[in-house]
């Protein structure tokens, strides 16, 4: 860089009234009084709400398509487990659960506690959010 | 509304708070995208592009940044992408040598004998600049942005980003000196 510009631009970018070629002065003058300036690109009236309105039919888009993905995917999973039935020749056999069931009420204990954790875990676990401050979530 | 609330109100779905965010940076991407996009057809729906990605995107942001920030990140990767997509002006710099002469040197007779307003002689100066100078420039004097927030933008180091700035701004000097010259000939 050259020495002698380097210190005319930083004196008129600190609003210092340079030293040097009175010429040179008075163009850097034109230019820095003129670099705040932009062409302003015109924008309809309506430029906030068509964006707000794209916004909304992204979503519906990615909600359908979410219950398409869903949907396809228990129908393949149906699909797959009728054809391992049919071609395996598998029988549904329950009797293993006759020896749990004299433990009946523990299993049930066992599910419940597992809800009740998840929901303290909900409810009363402060976690630290993106923006900052602890907020129960 | 404080910027976190903001976002925050935005991800949860608050589309009031969402247009309030475009109210308030419509200014900075419609300057990043002006400026560097030519086509005046495409400048309103790219703008649009890029507030879609603010929203799609918004949940990543750190606040590591000002929001303004990270939206003039997003404008200036989106107006690159699309000029490269369209496969428009948009290389490394051409030598800095023969620009410089070239830019200078250049008897442009529709910009110098028929400009009588330098306020839009020198905007149309700016417009012929490298994108990269032009980028700076904006980033420098119309969002009044620091160095760091600059690099972050643009993804340039301090040096690069100080260097196009000298050198365009000194670019624009030497073209305004001869405009000048030529205004007290005539």
């Amino acid at each position: 860089m050259n020495r002698y510009e380097e210190d005319l631009q930083r004196n008129f970018d600190a609003g210092i009234e340079p030293v040097g070629d009175e010429v040179d002065i008075q163009a850097y003058r034109e230019v820095f009084s003129r670099l705040k300036k932009v062409h302003e690109v015109e924008l309809s009236r309506d430029f906030a709400d068509t964006i707000v309105a794209r916004v909304i039919e992204r979503k519906k888009k990615e909600a359908s398509r979410d219950i398409l993905w869903f949907g396809a995917g228990a129908f393949l999973l149906a699909a797959a487990c009728a054809i391992v039935v049919a071609m395996s020749g598998f029988k549904l056999q329950l009797g293993f659960l006759k020896n749990i069931s004299s433990y009946a009420g523990l299993f049930v204990f066992g599910g419940f506690f597992i809800i009740l954790l998840l929901f303290l875990e909900k409810r009363i676990i402060p976690r630290r959010d993106p923006f900052g401050d602890t907020k129960k979530i | 509304m404080e910027e976190k609330a903001l976002v925050r109100n935005i991800l949860e779905g608050d589309m009031q708070a969402f247009r309030l965010l475009i109210h308030r940076h419509q200014k900075l991407v419609t300057h990043m995208i002006g400026r560097l996009v030519k086509g005046a057809g495409e400048r309103e729906e790219l703008c649009q592009d890029v507030f879609l990605k603010v929203h799609e995107k918004l949940g990543e942001f750190s606040f590591q940044s000002k929001l303004s920030t990270w939206i003039a990140t997003i404008a200036y990767r989106h107006a690159i992408n699309y000029l490269r997509k369209r496969r428009m002006l948009f290389s490394d710099l051409p030598d800095e040598e023969s620009f410089s002469s070239r830019f200078i040197e250049e008897e442009n007779p529709e910009t110098i004998t028929e400009e009588r307003d330098l306020d839009v002689f020198v905007l149309k100066l700016i417009d012929e600049l490298p994108l990269q100078y032009k980028t700076v420039l904006t980033l420098y004097h119309v969002e009044e942005m620091s160095y760091p927030e600059i690099c972050q933008v643009t993804g340039m180091p301090e040096g690069t980003v100080k260097n196009y700035l000298f050198r365009a701004r000194n670019l624009l000097k030497e073209k305004v000196k001869k405009y000048i010259g030529k205004e007290e000939l005539l």
